[in-house]
């Protein structure tokens, strides 16, 4: 029965979510119709509980029933306002005719992802089990709902190390729970399957605006069966979560790089809401994945072919929606003494040597289970295919992805976080954040691959 | 037409003897001293004399010191056979290194030569010993002082050729259960050559196997040089053939693992969802999480209690958890005032004749009650 309160709940930030990116697309909607609806509940869930966090440390409201409800309809109120209502149905690319064989493998695939995912909703619905579910993303949603106030210290004399991460998470379980009027773990922990299944569909539908119904299929089938990204999808973790945002980030940036005009602005608009949202996501976001982000909007700047007005209105939507969160979030940060690392500060660590970290990041990616046959697949691809690769518009993504993955490299190699490769315990999750876009990069290269057969 | 049919009949009529045997027999690596000129890959270390002799490699030496070997075994091995002869006898260790391990780590195991002067042969049943491992780079002896032996050979066995066939295949869908560690990193699909490995594979940490990914890329890399020779030969295009098989070993592998996952769900199903509360186990925290969602009951309204179990981790932090907004203690904090007390299979601590808990002989809490024995060394203790 407390499921139920799962689509109640949600109702708010989605709707909320949805305005937004309508309103953000004005008179040029670029995106599908369930595409925007589950945009809206991936990115409305971080903009109602932004709001919320907001109103919490300016002392408006608090992280009461009312306060929350209050917040969101007034955002509710504000957007509706403003939001464009006319609909405007797009065109996608033609699918070929289905073949019997095609048929039959899709049913058995959808059957086998189905089984799949009702183990992943049997498996998150459990009792709390993993580490940072007791005690970070979990514990703080209990925290808030029990005080219904902000709560950097949850364990007094412990520190302030998760409370320095962002309470986007947290706060969405906390409005659940304040639903429900009591704590309830299965109820706590189903919203991430739900942004599993984001990952899943709005994989599908950027595909689907480059290639076929079979592809964008296949390549929704190819994200559904890594195997590390399953578990992630059905355990309380922020890290699949943050993958969805990281993709919508950089998918709409490809968009606007490989459109014209209106719609090259419209898909900009949307990155620029998507990147600062970003900020209130997970700690990682500010250090490892904004400023790859930044090079990424400079460099499209610079050799992208943007019209003045276009540059112009790049820098004001990214400068303004990146700094809308930033520098509040920065700002509540520093004056609170919080860390700047992944719960642990980056600001004193110290440099040196540690040896067995590639080893232990080699081991990971290429002789366990966690990503299937993936990282091959990528890389040949991309060797295969590299000026596809490097010297298009999918650079953007595939960029990203080397600028992350190099960038993470010397914080393991060099600094106490080692430790973390050496045990495979943050890793791995970094290369969580990255799986949606290196799927979409494959996918690309593997379809642009049989057309030049 | 007569002459190749009876090649044909004979041919395979050798093979059905013949096949049985080739993989019934063990694989072995020997290394023979015995009537050789030169010793090749071994050193010694502060061992008082070394000579190679017709008998093999006769060591004397007053102080301890090292004998080893360069190895590089291809295959696994679960048994090595040690053939000497030592007029002294003596103690030592047989060591190994490991891959992985640094220039001055190695594992090892106390062994005993038998004093004799005739040939005797120990055998080391290495697939009991968890850190073996046949990959290892340096294999060897330390020697204690006054010890003389003359060292005549060493064999490596493992498994059949048919074992090495049989039991990857077989390790191919043994599925690991959730671990903590399992939101990190899954092993995947490994490989075990006997029964006894297959039996054990999980049972360590990381566990008794090869990983199956290198079939995987053995065979993306025969298909990419078949594609490359058809291509540069025939001036055949077959990338569409290659890729079917990356299609194929695709799902294999999403097989393997959807399966495992799936195992999971109906593990949590089996031992959580369809049992009644006292029964109830949860993944490999056994009855802890069911006794913790008990117990925490018992803490409504309190601001905090004293927990005690068997183990800090994962316990404390499940019981932070579950109990939250009241705070675990240690019992070795200060507890004025705090009136419950968990415990969780901690089966030294007992009650008193004045109904206190009492650990080592020692009270612990003031006089109380228990208040829910949920199992031996288990339960929830209110004071007076």
């Amino acid at each position: 029965m407390s499921y139920i309160w799962l689509p109640v709940g949600l109702l708010l930030p989605t709707v909320c979510g949805w305005l937004l990116l309508r309103l953000v697309e004005g008179t040029t909607p670029v995106l599908f119709t369930w595409e925007r609806w589950i945009a809206g509940f991936v990115l409305g869930g971080i903009f109602t509980t932004y709001a919320i966090f907001l109103t919490e440390v300016t002392g408006i409201g608090s992280f009461s029933f009312l306060s929350m409800l209050v917040t969101q309809l007034v955002l509710l109120g504000i957007l509706k306002r403003s939001a464009p209502t006319i609909h405007y149905p797009l065109s996608t690319i033609h699918s070929t005719p289905w073949k019997l064989w095609q048929k039959i493998t899709t049913g058995i695939l959808a059957a086998w992802f189905l089984a799949k995912l009702i183990s992943g909703m049997i498996f998150v619905s459990g009792p709390a089990y993993f580490d940072d579910t007791i005690s970070n993303w979990n514990l703080r949603a209990k925290a808030f709902y029990h005080h219904q106030e902000l709560i950097l210290e949850v364990i007094p004399g412990k520190g302030t190390g998760i409370g320095s991460y962002p309470q986007s998470v947290s706060l969405l379980k906390t409005w659940l729970m304040h639903l429900n009027g009591s704590w309830h773990e299965g109820l706590a922990n189903s919203i991430h399957i739900l942004w599993y299944l984001s990952a899943l569909s709005l994989l599908f539908f950027a595909l689907r605006r480059l290639m076929s119904l079979q592809w964008a299929l296949l390549g929704t089938y190819v994200l559904s069966s890594v195997p590390l990204y399953l578990v992630h999808g059905s355990s309380a973790y922020g890290d699949c979560f943050l993958s969805v945002v990281i993709f919508l980030a950089l998918s709409w940036v490809y968009f606007a790089a490989t459109s014209k005009k209106a719609q090259r602005l419209s898909f900009i608009r949307l990155g620029a809401v998507a990147a600062g949202l970003l900020v209130y996501t997970k700690n990682e976001a500010i250090l490892l994945h904004l400023p790859p982000l930044a090079v990424i909007i400079i460099g499209l700047l610079v050799i992208g072919g943007f019209s003045a007005k276009e540059k112009k209105a790049t820098l004001l939507w990214y400068g303004s929606c990146v700094s809308a969160v930033l520098i509040p979030w920065i700002t509540f940060k520093w004056m609170n003494n919080l860390a700047f690392g992944n719960a642990k500060d980056v600001s004193g660590l110290t440099l040196e040597w540690h040896e067995g970290v590639l080893r232990a990041i080699g081991l990971n990616t290429f002789w366990e289970g966690n990503w299937n046959l993936l990282p091959v697949l990528f890389f040949g691809l991309v060797i295969a295919q590299w000026r596809a690769a490097f010297r298009s518009p999918l650079i953007i993504l595939t960029g990203f992805f080397f600028m992350v993955v190099i960038g993470q490299l010397p914080i393991y190699m060099f600094t106490s976080l080692y430790i973390e490769a050496l045990n495979q315990t943050g890793y791995a999750r970094g290369i969580i954040h990255l799986i949606p876009i290196v799927v979409f990069v494959s996918t690309v290269l593997l379809e642009r691959m049989k057309r030049e057969e | 037409m007569t002459i190749f049919r009876s090649l044909f009949v004979a041919v395979i009529t050798a093979s059905a003897l013949i096949i049985p045997v080739a993989c019934d027999a063990a694989t072995t690596t020997t290394w023979n001293l015995m009537n050789i000129q030169k010793l090749e890959g071994w050193n010694t270390n502060n061992l008082t004399t070394v000579n190679l002799i017709p008998q093999g490699l006769a060591i004397s030496t007053e102080t301890q010191g090292q004998l080893v070997k360069v190895s590089d075994i291809k295959h696994h091995v679960d048994t090595i056979s040690i053939t000497y002869i030592s007029p002294s006898g003596g103690q030592g260790v047989f060591f190994w290194r490991a891959p992985g391990m640094t220039e001055e780590e190695v594992y090892q195991i106390p062994m005993t030569f038998t004093q004799s002067t005739t040939q005797q042969k120990v055998i080391l049943n290495m697939s009991k010993v968890s850190k073996w491992d046949a990959r290892s780079d340096r294999i060897g002896f330390i020697l204690n002082a006054n010890t003389q032996l003359v060292l005549q050979e060493m064999s490596f066995s493992g498994p059949s050729i048919l074992d090495n066939i049989i039991f990857p295949l077989k390790t191919y869908f043994k599925f690991d259960v959730p671990h903590a560690y399992s939101i990190n990193f899954l092993w995947g699909p490994l490989m075990t050559y006997s029964q006894e490995q297959l039996d054990t594979m999980y049972s360590q940490v990381p566990p008794n196997g090869d990983s199956w990914n290198k079939a995987f890329y053995a065979l993306l890399a025969a298909g990419l040089v078949l594609v490359f020779l058809l291509k540069k030969l025939f001036h055949k295009n077959s990338i569409v053939a290659f890729f079917m098989l990356v299609a194929a070993l695709w799902l294999v592998y999403d097989l393997r693992m959807g399966s495992e996952f799936i195992s999971f769900a109906r593990t949590d199903v089996r031992t959580w969802w369809s049992k009644p509360l006292d029964l109830k186990d949860f993944r490999d925290r056994s009855s802890f999480t069911a006794f913790a969602q008990t117990a925490a009951a018992f803490t409504k309204d309190k601001e905090n209690y004293v927990f005690i179990a068997s183990h800090g981790w994962p316990f404390w932090g499940s019981m932070q958890y579950e109990a939250y907004p009241a705070l675990p203690v240690s019992h070795e904090a200060d507890t004025t005032g705090i009136d419950t007390w968990i415990i969780f299979n901690r089966r030294d601590i007992t009650t008193n004749e004045e109904g206190r808990l009492v650990l080592n002989q020692e009270p612990i809490s003031p006089p109380g009650d228990i208040m829910m024995n949920f199992q031996p060394g288990s339960f929830v203790f209110v004071t007076r």
